[in-house]
């Protein structure tokens, strides 16, 4: 159960970096850093504005793709065909984000409340269990939602043209720099979305987006680049391997398992569950 | 008749070679214009150009009463002039009907997964059997009706067709060629089309131009054309070198 929960905000957050790896090719290093500021925007505005979680959580999302516009305009554009300084620049980004985090909302772990009032009530183990589950249950919502956007919207055909073939999408008339515009913002809000749901059960510092950006490239390779019906298998087989490691083996390794998973599976199918090239 | 693009001396340098040099060609509302020449001639950076695809470096392009040397790719292809590409390229994962409904996607705001127009193209070039395979499991001669019914989609006033029949067999060839001069019937499309099977498009075009080391050398029509002197040195070098 834990594996599954895990796994479904595995998935939403690789999703995020599928997108911008396809449309765009740039290999974001910073997602994991949007994954933290979506936790710290929705705890500040549900504890210091005081508005409902939930709200809170929605306006958060929001915030952050306006941010990914921003950095989209003034950072990631002028990398477009340079795969090699479009991820030193989101790494460096990263890092500056880290340090901004650590600045602003100081080195101590931040929780914001649970969604639901409902989970309160419950004591002991089951708390966490219902925080769980909310945390798994709207991740897998927002994958579901993602996904029908991908595949059943105007928009979404035309961020899958531009994913295909960016010089022939042009020439059949999208403007392909508006749709990596919208794709980064979008990518990033999934970050965001990712930290929000997360970080009532996980409280997040400034450094804890590094993991997530490490396990959603994992989840990638695993489903293979550019499926997104990849980002959820891998996001569900990287979670319940390390669930199952740790339940079985020790706790101690827990991401181990992940990656002992990884190399068989670079070893034996490179080109992930669902991908056709690389 | 009247114009529906002109160029006016344009020309574009790769590094130190001169690919077109003052190039002034006019095409008519209508017309199938041939564009011919050897390998190298200059013929595709012009496509390039008119679709917007890479700047030119100096002269003009008027198509539909507006210049466009400085418009980019997909404004150019908004004001109704929409090209094909050399090689085939579709969108590879998407189904035929899918790479088709993301054309329609410029000329309606709002298309219907079931669009009438949709069904109506994939019928007309002869590929309705095909909606829901896969692009990239096509054959070459599907993939390239596929991709005409790309471009038709877009319902271009001014189409550029690079190379459509290579690779294809004779049979294939002659069915091509009647798919394109129906197209101009019934939806009323002027043609520019970039060819090497000389046969194919002495029989369907209405006027010829060729290229040579990027000038244009004549332009008229098919029979002048193969019969020009000119013409038969560039092809095949001069008759009386020793």
């Amino acid at each position: 159960m834990n594996g599954l929960v895990m796994g479904a905000i595995y998935a939403l957050s690789a999703a995020g970096v599928s997108l911008v790896a396809g449309v765009m090719r740039v290999i974001n290093f910073s997602h994991g850093e949007f994954y933290i500021l979506g936790a710290y925007f929705s705890y500040y505005f549900s504890v210091s504005l005081g508005l409902n979680p939930v709200l809170a959580a929605v306006v958060a999302m929001g915030f952050l793709f306006l941010i990914g516009l921003f950095i989209e305009r003034t950072l990631i554009r002028s990398t477009y065909g340079q795969p090699m300084q479009s991820m030193i620049i989101t790494f460096i980004l990263s890092i500056v984000l880290q340090n901004i985090a650590l600045i602003s909302f100081g080195p101590y772990p931040k929780k914001p409340p649970a969604f639901s009032e409902d989970s309160v009530h419950f004591i002991g183990d089951f708390n966490y269990g219902i925080q769980r589950l909310i945390a798994g249950s709207s991740s897998l919502f927002l994958f579901c939602l993602f996904y029908l956007f991908i595949k059943k919207t105007r928009f979404g055909l035309k961020i899958r043209a531009v994913a295909q073939d960016p010089q022939m999408a042009e020439a059949v008339g999208i403007h392909s720099k508006r749709i990596r515009l919208v794709s980064f913002g979008l990518a990033v809000a999934l970050a965001g979305a990712a930290g929000v749901v997360l970080s009532p059960t996980f409280p997040v510092v400034p450094t804890s987006g590094e993991p997530l950006t490490l396990s959603a490239f994992v989840v990638i390779v695993f489903g293979g680049m550019g499926s997104i019906r990849g980002c959820l298998m891998g996001g569900l087989l990287l979670g319940l391997a390390e669930n199952f490691g740790s339940a079985y083996i020790s706790t101690m390794y827990s991401q181990v398992f992940g990656f002992i998973l990884l190399i068989g599976i670079i070893l034996f199918r490179p080109t992930g569950i669902y991908g056709n090239k690389i | 008749m009247e114009a529906i693009l002109e160029t006016t001396n344009v020309s574009k340098k790769f590094g130190g070679l001169q690919v077109l040099d003052r190039v002034n060609l006019t095409v008519y509302a209508g017309e199938i214009l041939g564009l011919v020449g050897p390998n190298g001639a200059g013929k595709t950076t012009l496509f390039n150009i008119l679709s917007g695809a890479i700047p030119l470096d100096s002269g003009t392009v008027t198509a539909f009463g507006t210049e466009i040397q400085n418009k980019k790719p997909f404004e150019i292809a908004t004001l109704g002039l929409v090209r094909t590409f050399q090689i085939v390229r579709p969108f590879p994962t998407m189904t035929c009907r899918e790479n088709i409904l993301v054309a329609r996607l410029l000329s309606t705001p709002r298309p219907s997964v079931k669009d009438p127009l949709i069904d109506e193209l994939l019928e007309s070039i002869g590929i309705a059997h095909l909606a829901l395979k896969k692009a990239q499991e096509l054959t070459l001669m599907e993939k390239k009706k596929m991709e005409i019914a790309r471009a038709l989609a877009t319902t271009p006033k001014l189409l550029l067709l690079d190379e459509v029949m290579s690779g294809l067999n004779p049979t294939e060839i002659n069915e091509a060629i009647e798919l394109l001069l129906k197209l101009r019937k019934e939806k009323n499309i002027t043609i520019i089309w970039i060819e090497h099977v000389m046969k194919a498009i002495v029989k369907t075009a209405d006027r010829i131009a060729v290229l040579h080391r990027g000038q244009l050398l004549t332009v008229d029509t098919p029979s002048k054309v193969i019969s020009d002197p000119q013409v038969i040195e560039v092809y095949l070098g001069r008759a009386n070198h020793a």
